[in-house]
Order: structure tokens, then sequence, then C-alpha cells
């Protein structure tokens, strides 16, 4: 431990915010699928 | 070893928090959102639980004492939707915000500006459920399963408890959907799937719980909404629809929403019972696949809750042994914690004590379970107090006791305090003794034929319903204790080091207590021994 951090952290920060926005908008896509799925179903 | 001294050396101009009220309203730190999401659940409790203290003085007696039946109904509605959605699943969200980072040795939570606006939403969801009190027409009073037609029979207040729950869907599912992507894209090198601590794993599950249910439910709620404004028929008779419908749909969320809120308090009693067994937990990859098992399950059992309202025999019977095929992974679970104590150098501190009588109570309350899903059996106890005794043994008994046991357990590494112990083991003495003498008449009452939610009750049931209110006062005013507890800790409790309990293992207690306001910027190196405990 104890060492600074690489060149390229800022990088990895930013490929991995990108990679938690989208699993986030997947999720929210399954949700969104379930409440309209539902509701659409039972009409 | 501390990984946090290492970074304190390099980045301590990152440790300033915020100041002032703008340090709580946009807060994007998990640890303080965790202790937002903590005290919301604690001030709601005591709400709720006043909410209860009127249901039990009224029910002292036969006869009508204090309240009017509507506000009767009322009372046991609101009281139950505050606790479910004020009380357990904030409260375990909050230990999730406040833990899963610094076990899995993340900065942060993934999307930390949506943690903030998932907690936010609570306050003004339940300001509006709560401000029904005061409209026309009263408080939703017709359960907090919320059947129609009786719901729709609901005055001003209708709207307000529909766009209330709307809201606490849209809070817990961008939570559920942090905690994954914190979990899925944020551990530490070296921090696999099979080194995550249990109460992690039991979190991802839940997660996924939430977000294939919560829907369900909002869906449920907004078919309500257009059939009483907007001229719908999908759950009126008289329109061609359906009122059974609505139960099939509301259990569908339903039942998976009660192990919603028991997977995590299963995660919470596997961190803590290995502690203070200091044995590692027994059976770690049983324990994941049987809370998976139990997880998919879920989705497979709903119609116990509506054995009475006549289905086909079919759907009986597989319903029946759907439910019961659930005890099989439960058992594994708690043959794994007993297995876990056994031969251990076990201690018997507040977090464990806390935990012990989970595994014990929570037991009674799946035993309970298992008879109500019997269905024959069933259509005797439905809607009789034995109901009412079932499902508080699993929630009170089960999931917040394992609640009080996690915050037992973690109060000194968020604080850097330790709670005054005796005080803490008085609070667990008094509470588990008057829950019981609340809980266990109940059974009684209820195989003798008492109904749930009514405010009278025939004569015979007199001496069980006396001996359950006086638990439940003894009970509530215990809870004050819990408070004291938590104030004097943090006023004046006694210096915890970073490990706190000997026992304990994982990246968590390799922190300072209190942790810095930010933690593991430079991800953590984690080996085997810092991994699961
Ligand atoms: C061991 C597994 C379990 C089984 C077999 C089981 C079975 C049942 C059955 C059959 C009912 C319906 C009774 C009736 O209305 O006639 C019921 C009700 C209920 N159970 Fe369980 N249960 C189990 C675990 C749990 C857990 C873990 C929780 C929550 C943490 C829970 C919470 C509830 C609630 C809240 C109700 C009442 C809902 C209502 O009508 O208001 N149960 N349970
Ligand atoms: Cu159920």
């Amino acid at each position: 431990m104890g060492t600074e951090p690489e060149r390229d952290e800022s990088e990895f920060i930013a490929r991995r915010s990108k990679a938690n926005i989208r699993l986030a908008i997947c999720l929210a896509l399954v949700a969104a699928a379930v409440y309209f799925g539902f509701i659409v179903s039972h009409m | 070893m501390s990984y946090a001294e290492t970074h304190e050396h390099h980045h301590d101009d990152h440790d300033h928090k915020p100041t002032g009220l703008g340090r709580w309203l946009f807060s994007t730190n998990h640890k303080d959102i965790g202790t937002m999401y903590l005290v919301f659940a604690l001030i709601m409790f005591f709400i709720g639980g006043a909410m209860a203290m009127v249901v039990r003085a009224e029910l002292f007696q036969p006869g009508m004492q204090y309240v009017d039946p509507q506000f009767f109904n009322a009372m046991t509605t609101m009281h139950a939707l505050v606790m479910i959605f004020g009380v357990i699943m904030p409260a375990g969200v909050g230990l999730a915000n406040w833990m899963v980072p610094m076990m899995i040795g993340a900065p942060d939570m993934a999307l930390p500006r949506m943690n903030n606006m998932s907690f936010w939403i609570l306050p003004f969801a339940f300001t509006m459920l709560l401000a029904t009190f005061f409209m026309e027409g009263g408080a939703p009073a017709g359960g907090w399963t919320m059947y129609p037609p009786l719901i729709t029979q609901l005055g001003d207040g209708f709207p307000f408890l529909i766009f209330t729950v709307h809201f606490l869907g849209v809070s817990s599912i961008m939570g559920a959907i942090n905690i994954i992507a914190t979990i899925f894209n944020m551990r530490a090198p070296g921090m696999g799937f099979m080194q995550l601590p249990l109460f992690v794993w039991t979190w991802i599950i839940t997660a996924f719980l939430l977000i294939a249910s919560m829907p369900v439910l909002a869906g449920a709620v907004t078919m309500l909404l257009t059939d009483k404004y907007f001229g719908t028929s999908f759950f009126i008779a008289a329109g061609g629809g359906d009122p059974v419908m609505f139960q099939h749909i509301f259990w569908c969320f339903g039942h998976p929403e009660v192990y919603i809120l028991i997977l995590p308090a299963f995660g919470i009693v596997s961190q803590i019972i290995p502690t203070f067994s200091r044995k590692p937990l027994f059976g770690y990859e049983s324990m994941v696949y049987a809370t998976a098992a139990i997880a998919f399950l879920s989705f497979f059992v709903w119609a116990h809750h509506m054995f009475t309202v006549g289905m086909p025999l079919a759907g009986e019977l597989f319903f029946m042994y759907a439910t019961m095929s659930i005890a099989v992974p439960t058992g594994v679970k708690v043959f794994n914690w007993i297995a876990t104590m056994w031969r251990g150098a076990m201690t018997f501190e507040t977090p464990m004590l806390f935990a012990l009588s989970f595994v014990i109570l929570f037991s009674i309350g799946g035993f309970s379970g298992l008879m109500l899903g019997i269905t024959p059996a069933d259509f005797q106890y439905h809607d009789t107090y034995f109901v009412v005794a079932h499902f508080h043994y699993v929630l009170v008994t089960g999931a917040l006791f394992a609640l009080m046991a996690g915050a037992y357990f973690w109060l000194p590494k968020w604080t850097g305090h330790m709670y005054d112990e005796k005080l803490g083991q008085l609070h667990f003495w008094l509470s588990v003794i008057s829950v019981n003498v609340l809980f266990f008449p109940q059974h009684f009452l209820g195989l003798a034929g008492m109904p749930r939610r009514i405010p009278d009750y025939a004569v015979q049931f007199t001496e069980w319903n006396m001996i359950s209110s006086v638990g439940g006062f003894v009970f509530g005013i215990s809870q004050l204790l819990f408070v004291w507890v938590i104030v004097k800790c943090v006023r004046e409790g006694k210096k915890a080091d970073e490990q706190v309990w000997e026992g304990a293992r994982g990246l968590e207690w390799t922190l300072p207590s209190p942790p810095p306001f930010h933690t593991f910027t430079i991800p953590p190196k984690v080996d085997e021994a810092t991994a699961h405990s």
C-alpha cells in the first residue's frame, strides 16, 4: 500500500462511471418494463 | 495496518466535511446518507410505535374505549405502512449505505447523487402519507394491503396514498439500482463475488427483488387510481373487472416484499454470529445459494395469502407445496448459523444477544408460517390473530431484532465510541421478554378465533388481550432506552479502536473508528485474511 495513484486512474474512474450509468439505465428499464407490463397485460 | 491511514497521508485535503444544513441536504456521501436513513427510520419507528400503542390500548378490554372504529382501522393500516416502508426498509438501506462500500473497499456508492435523491424522497413521501390524517375522510383505513373496492372508498387521502406508494417505489428502485451498481462495479481488486461478506450478498439479492417487485406494486396502485378517477375497471366488477385480480397482483409484490424485509436481516446475523463465535461462517457458499433460492421461490408462493378467496384445487395445492419448499433453504440457513456457533469461543455482547434471539424467534415465526401455509389449516387461521402473531415474530423479533443487532454491532464503528454494554443488555432483556408477552398470546387468540383488524372482541378473549397489551406497553417504553443508549454512546462512550470486536474480520474493521469522511479513495488490496469472515 501507500503507492500514489497511477496516471491512468482518472481514465479508469471515467470508464467506471460510464459503466455505472449504463447498468443503472438497464436496471431502470427492467423496472419500467415490469411496471408497464403489468398494467398493459391487465387491460 | 490501516488502509485509511495511508490514504489520509496523501489526501487529507479531501477530508473537509461540508458544514451546516447543506452537508445533509446536498449530501452525496454514503456515510452521511446512511446516517440520515437510519435516523429517519428511528423517528418513523416511534411514530409507527405510537399508533401500535393506540391499537393495544383499545384492545386492552372488549368494548369501545378510546377511538372510533374508523380511526382504529386507520391506526392498524398506517402502523403497517409506516413500519414496513418507513422503518424496516429505510433502516436496511441505511445499513447498506454505510457498510457496503466499506465492506467491498469502494470509495462511495456508484451513483452518489441518485443516492441523495433516493433518501430525500422519503421524508416528502411520508409527510404526504401522514398528512392524510387531516384530510376529509381521514387516513387510509382499509388495511395496508389496500384491497379494492374498500380502499377506493377512502376520501381525499386516496390519491395521496397512491402517490406515496409511487414515491416509495421510486426511492427503493433507485436505491436498489445504486446498490447493484456499487457491488458489481466498485469492488476492490481481489474482492471476487465469493469473497463478499454475506451482508453484501444478501443486499445484491434484495436489490434484485426490489427491482422486480416494487414496479408490480406501483402498477397495482396505478390501476387503483385509474379505477377511481379515470373510468377504468381493472378491479371493478360492475365494469367487467375483478377485485380478486388486485389481490393476486398485490401479493405477487407482497411476498417478495417480505423477503426484501428479511434478507438483509439474514445478512446482518451472518456477520454477527461468526464474530462473537470467533469462527468463520459455516457453509458460506450454501448461505449464498440458499439466499438466492429463497428469493427465487418467493415469486411462486403469493397465493398462500389468498387460500380462502376461492381458487381451483390445483392452485391451492401448488401454492401450498411451493410455500413449504421455502422451508428447505431457510432450514439450511438456520443450520449454518447454529453450526457456526458449534464449539466456538462465544461471548454474549448485545449484538450477539439480539442475533441469537433472532435465530430462535424468527424460527418460531417460520414455523407458524408453515402452519399457515397448509391450505386447509389456513381456512381456519386466515384473518385471525394467528396471522398477526406470525408476521410479528418474523418482522419484529426477526427483521427488527436483526436491525437492532446490526445497530449495536456497528455503532462503535460509526461513532468511534463504545455504547454502554450494561444499558444495551438491559434494552435487550426488556425487549426480548416483553416482545414475547406481547406476541405469543396472539397465537392463542387467533387459534381461538379472534379476528384481526377489529376494534372490539368477544369477552372470552379478554385475558390474553390484556396480557398482550401490557407486553406491548413495556416493549414500547423499552425502545426509548435504545435512543438513550445511542445518545450516550455518541456523547460520552469510551473510545473504540479500529477492530472494535475481537473476532471481527473484514475490510470495514481495518478503518479507524469512526472512519474518515472519505475512505478507500485508493482501492485496498484484498487478500484471504481481509476477505469475508
Ligand atoms: C418460513 C417461511 C414463511 C411462510 C411459510 C409464511 C407463510 C405465510 C402465510 C401462509 C401467510 C398468510 C396467512 C393468512 O393470511 O392466512 C403469511 C402472512 C404473512 N407473512 Fe409469512 N411466511 C413466512 C415467512 C415470512 C417472513 C420472513 C415474513 C416477513 C419478514 C413474513 C411476513 C408475513 C406477513 C406480513 C404476513 C401478513 C400479511 C397480511 O395479510 O397483512 N412471513 N405468511
Ligand atoms: Cu407470503
